[in-house]
């Protein structure tokens, strides 16, 4: 290791904000718990470092990038784009029916005066929609379902894996026959299945409720009168949550049959702790970290398979958007109107890449042997400052 | 050996019992899907709004469709069962809307996703395998990083994106795949195959006709190297710390301190690198049969996953019924043979 490598562990701005950030965090809980701090000052010095170890990845640094704006754009964007993903341009004005990316598009009155000006940076699809508003719309899509799946889908895996894990016995043969049943179908397959007969079974249930059809036209930044469209892709939610929870259980099973064998589940045990406190509280903090990396890597795998289901026509359905969807439009114009295919395809992988990236990295800064070598590395660097 | 040949034997037996309730679960979960739509599928069956009532009458009569849900379960397994026990298929399940054999539809159809999955799975171990190996012995430089990033992109690509990109280059500008029809060997036709698998891939090499061979290569190859980019990369990355896992454990350390020469060492270490590259392999192949729905679409192949995506949306049940049933029985058979096949090689796999 040369001068280089050593002056990288001084710190860098980032690891400042990470300082900032662990600071007010820890400050929060300290206000709520009064001597949390002192209490816990390996575990803040330990969530310091990770930041650290995270911040000396630049893979990391990309994917945490990539995240932040797709969170934002899934966040915002819908607020933003020039154009709503209901304004069908071309019912008006004939000349912006899939107009290729950079056109501006001059609507003039009989005297040749120009009344209107368009401007399509990523051109429109065969409505004479802006795609760039249109990804921007998708970007909500993609991450409300993301987030519910890995929302509702992880904590069932994780429970039941818990559950099976620690009981043993009858309630474990249950569960793990049912998982297995589950593992046994391809996850794409099931997806699909469940997808396609769930719609007709909640579209009563939203276009019947006010307040649902508020609220989820809030979430998917959507127009009430879409409110039919809701249903498909809360089946897709719903789809790929059943998809999703076995492999977890499985997981969690298998790290919980060697955890409850600790000594300190014997000693809590011996104290008189209740059995729930010990599984979420001693065993479930102790297996948790290689979870957190699938998780992260899976938010990824929920999109794709999201943006799949779409693009076999099954998530959002006309004129409702999400990146499946468009490229489903789009692929039979393919390849004179590529932009249809290619815009909304690059989207779907730059989200996924950085939620692949992050987790990638995780899985190095959660392994402690990283974290030591930093550790010592910056203790070095300040013996050697005096 | 007799001791360890018991232990095999034993667990392949266990392993055996637990794939039975795991289908029969399989079939109840998916006649459950099957009926979870609240429309009437009689009616869609006979032709829709229109259909005359005493077809649709004569259709639910067939299909049990008014009878309670474990009486139309047992028919539908019974005729899946007929299919592949009676010789002429006698009594077996037949669709509503071809009106032939559900499982002949399937295994037309099969054939297809068979070969797309072959491909793929020809260049999953051609990138795989190679890069992972090169990975482990030029570990922590600029190309084990590369083979990291290829893996990390790979699994990001979407393969509705990636694959009109290829059909761009490839097909658009180069010229160098076809897009239409699936080809199968003149055999066929005259009859003169000497041995019929009914895949084409394997009836063309056996009859040695290496046009329709080429044919089929044309065809296949970049559907192949789509559905198996993003595997191959998991792959490499699975060789790779397999590899390294092995290299750093004791017992090597133990053959080198003893003085082995270093291809010993080496045979040693690829032995125990390959249970977990194995298993990786075997689920990998499971996946890709299952996984190649969205492939088949991007490339307009008639394989079992664009048929079950047809079935679902018109309705039709038992073509449904038949291709889940048939994924899934694939799965499970894949995922036992890898579990056999350690087994074979890591005797301590057994528990």
């Amino acid at each position: 290791m040369g001068l280089a490598s050593e002056e990288a562990y001084e710190k860098k701005i980032l690891d400042r904000v990470a300082d900032k950030l662990v600071d007010g965090i820890v400050s929060v809980i300290n206000k709520i718990r009064p001597g949390w701090r002192e209490k816990n000052k390996s575990k803040i010095d330990e969530w310091k470092l990770m930041f650290y170890a995270f911040n000396r990845s630049p893979p990391g640094i990309i994917g945490a990038t990539l995240i932040i704006a797709f969170i934002l754009i899934g966040v915002f964007g819908p607020y933003f784009a020039p154009y709503s993903y209901r304004d069908f341009l071309y019912i008006e004005y004939e000349d912006t029916y899939l107009v290729p990316p950079g056109t501006t598009v001059t609507v003039t009155n009989k005297q040749g005066e120009v009344v209107k000006e368009f401007y399509f940076p990523l051109g429109t699809d065969k409505y004479g929609r802006d795609l760039l508003s249109l990804i921007l719309y998708g970007a909500r899509v993609s991450l409300i379902v993301s987030l519910i799946v890995i929302m509702l889908g992880v904590p069932i895996g994780i429970i039941l894996g818990l559950i099976a894990g620690y009981f043993g016995g009858k309630i474990d043969e249950v569960i793990m026959r049912i998982t297995d049943i589950f593992l046994a179908f391809p996850v794409l397959i099931l997806a699909i299945a469940f997808a396609s007969v769930l719609p007709d079974r909640i579209r009563p249930i939203i276009v019947g409720n006010e307040f649902l059809k508020q609220l989820f036209s809030i979430v998917f930044a959507a127009d009430v009168k879409d409110a039919a469209n809701f249903a498909p892709i809360l089946s897709v939610i719903l789809a790929i949550i059943l998809v999703w929870w076995p492999g977890y259980t499985r997981i969690i099973r298998g790290s919980v049959l060697s955890a409850r064998e600790n000594l300190y589940v014997e000693a809590a045990k011996a104290l008189g702790v209740s059995t729930w406190k010990i599984l979420f509280k001693h065993i479930l903090p102790n297996i948790i970290s290689p979870i957190l990396v699938l998780i992260t890597l899976d938010i990824g795998a929920v999109i794709l398979m999201e943006a799949g289901l779409s693009f076999l026509g099954l998530g959002a359905q006309d004129p409702m958007v999400d990146w499946g969807k468009i490229v489903y439009d789009g692929a039979q114009y393919f390849p004179d109107r590529w932009w249809l295919v290619i815009f909304p395809g690059f989207a779907t992988f730059l989200a996924v890449l950085g939620w692949n990236l992050v987790g990638d990295t995780l899985r190095d800064v959660l392994d402690p042997r990283t974290r030591r070598s930093i550790e010592f590395k910056i203790k070095k660097k300040k013996e050697e400052k005096g | 050996m007799v001791i360890i040949m018991a232990g095999l034997k034993e667990y392949l037996i266990r392993r055996v019992i637990t794939f039975i309730p795991t289908i029969i679960g399989v079939t109840i979960i998916v006649f459950l899907i099957a009926n979870i739509i609240p429309a009437d599928p009689a009616r869609a069956w006979a032709g829709g709004e229109r259909a005359r009532p005493e077809v649709i009458e004569r259709i639910r009569k067939m299909y049990h469709l008014d009878e309670p849900w474990y009486i139309q379960y047992i028919f539908v397994i019974r005729g899946i069962i007929n299919y592949f026990i009676n010789p002429n298929h006698e009594g077996a399940l037949v669709d509503p809307l071809t009106s032939r054999y559900v499982f002949d539809d399937i295994f037309l159809r099969f054939s297809t996703t068979l070969q797309l999955a072959i491909f793929a799975e020809i260049f999953i171990l051609a990138i795989g395998i190679p890069l992972g190996l090169i990975s482990a012995l030029k570990k922590d430089t600029l190309l084990d990083t590369f083979v990291r990033i290829f893996a990390l992109v790979g699994v990001s690509l979407p393969i509705f994106w990636i694959g009109y990109i290829f059909i761009w280059i490839f097909f658009t500008n180069l010229g160098w795949t076809t897009l239409a029809g699936v080809p199968v060997p003149k055999c066929y036709e005259t009859g003169t195959c000497p041995i019929t698998t009914h895949v084409p891939l394997f009836d063309a090499i056996f009859a040695g006709e290496f046009d329709t061979l080429m044919q089929i290569i044309k065809r296949f190859w970049l559907p192949g190297l789509t559905l198996g980019l993003g595997a191959a990369g998991v792959l490499a990355r699975i060789v790779r710390n397999s590899f390294l896992d092995a290299l750093n454990s004791d017992f090597i350390e133990f053959a080198k301190a003893k003085g082995l020469p270093r291809r010993w060492i080496w045979r040693h270490a690829l032995k125990n690198a390959l249970v977990p590259i194995i298993t990786v392999i075997g689920l990998q192949f499971g996946g890709l049969l299952g996984g190649a729905v969205i492939t088949e679409t991007v490339f307009g192949l008639p394989g079992i996953g664009r048929y079950a995506v047809n079935a679902i949306s018109n309705l039709d049940m038992p073509a449904v019924i038949g291709s889940t049933l048939l994924f899934s029985f694939l799965y499970v058979l894949v995922n036992l043979v890898v579990d056999i096949t350690y087994s074979i090689i890591d005797p301590r796999i057994r528990y």
